[in-house]
């Protein structure tokens, strides 16, 4: 039996699972690479990288190179969260093959 | 959540990750580099000068000494991209693209030993290098951006429509001076694909990835 409140609802919601995703497959993401990737607006994406940095999962970066470059990466909790995310939409596909 | 939805979050994930790990084994700098470098050194071949003697007997040994610096210009920026986004540069992504290139780059060097020992094939060696390029650049094409794939399909194309269209009439139109006017058309080929070719695909990749970090 899944137990569904394993089911993560900060990395559950659609905007943010893409962006967990993505942080997942790159060290570093700047916001305007993620941005282009996502097609998200400014204010909607800042929103859930919000939610999910208050939720430990995010870690921002903030520096000025030419130009002021903020970039985000996921942290080892978010890591965690998101593995365990994928094994518990694994173990619903499972049970739903009988 | 029932099995369909759970199928559909991981279908997206999965997609989402493969157009993450998109590889551009040849960085636009590296391309404008190479494509300048043809247009240069075809441009001191082909106009009366000082190099133009030295460039048309040494035809395969010209253009090897350019692909060896495009690839070490390659290689420089391609480093300096891994080291912005803090990566590593011998990542899997790496290791993939040069095990797909590398069947036709192994062709390309056997044939140009073989090709180089016979005077008057100059054209048919610029042929031979567009299209095993072509080759290269579109075995990554599963996970290579639209751009390298176009590329790659710029040159089979050129190389295949030479083959087909224009090796009979140029043939027929150097008869008399077989071997120093092949060696010209063999720049000319050269200039057009490898030099016209990069130097497109570097000013608009460089182009639109200002757009993106403007907009």
């Amino acid at each position: 039996m899944v137990d569904f409140n394993k089911l993560d609802r900060t990395i559950h919601e659609k905007g943010r699972l893409a962006i967990m995703t993505l942080l997942a497959t790159r060290s570093r993401w700047p916001f305007q690479e993620l941005k282009s990737a996502l097609q998200m607006s400014d204010g909607n994406l800042v929103t859930h990288l919000r939610t999910l940095h208050q939720a430990g999962y995010v870690a921002v970066t903030k520096e000025v190179l030419d130009r002021p470059l903020t970039s985000y990466s996921m942290t080892e909790r978010g890591r965690s969260a998101f593995k365990l995310y994928i094994e518990t939409l694994e173990e619903i596909v499972k049970l739903g093959r009988g | 959540m029932n099995r369909s939805a759970a199928e559909e979050n991981l279908r997206v994930i999965r997609e989402l990750m493969e157009r993450a790990t998109i590889y551009r084994a040849v960085s636009a700098p590296a391309a404008l580099f190479c494509g300048l470098s043809a247009l240069l050194v075809s441009g001191l071949a082909l106009i009366p000068g000082p190099f133009q003697t030295l460039l048309q007997r040494n035809f395969a040994l010209v253009w090897v000494v350019v692909c060896l610096l495009s690839v070490t210009a390659n290689i420089f920026f391609l480093v300096r991209a891994t080291e912005l986004r803090q990566e590593r540069f011998a990542s899997y992504r790496l290791r993939t693209a040069l095990l797909a290139i590398a069947p036709a780059f192994i062709v390309a060097i056997a044939l140009t030993f073989f090709l180089t020992r016979a005077a008057g094939t100059e054209l048919f060696i610029a042929v031979c290098w567009m299209a095993l390029y072509g080759l290269a650049l579109l075995s990554t094409m599963t996970f290579a951006p639209r751009s390298i794939v176009v590329l790659g399909w710029a040159f089979i194309l050129t190389s295949v429509l030479i083959l087909c269209v224009m090796t009979p009439v140029l043939v027929l139109a150097v008869s008399d001076r077989p071997n120093l006017a092949m060696e010209q058309v063999g720049y000319y080929a050269m200039a057009g694909s490898f030099g016209l070719y990069h130097t497109i695909y570097g000013v608009i990749v460089l182009f639109s990835a200002r757009q993106d970090e403007h907009g």
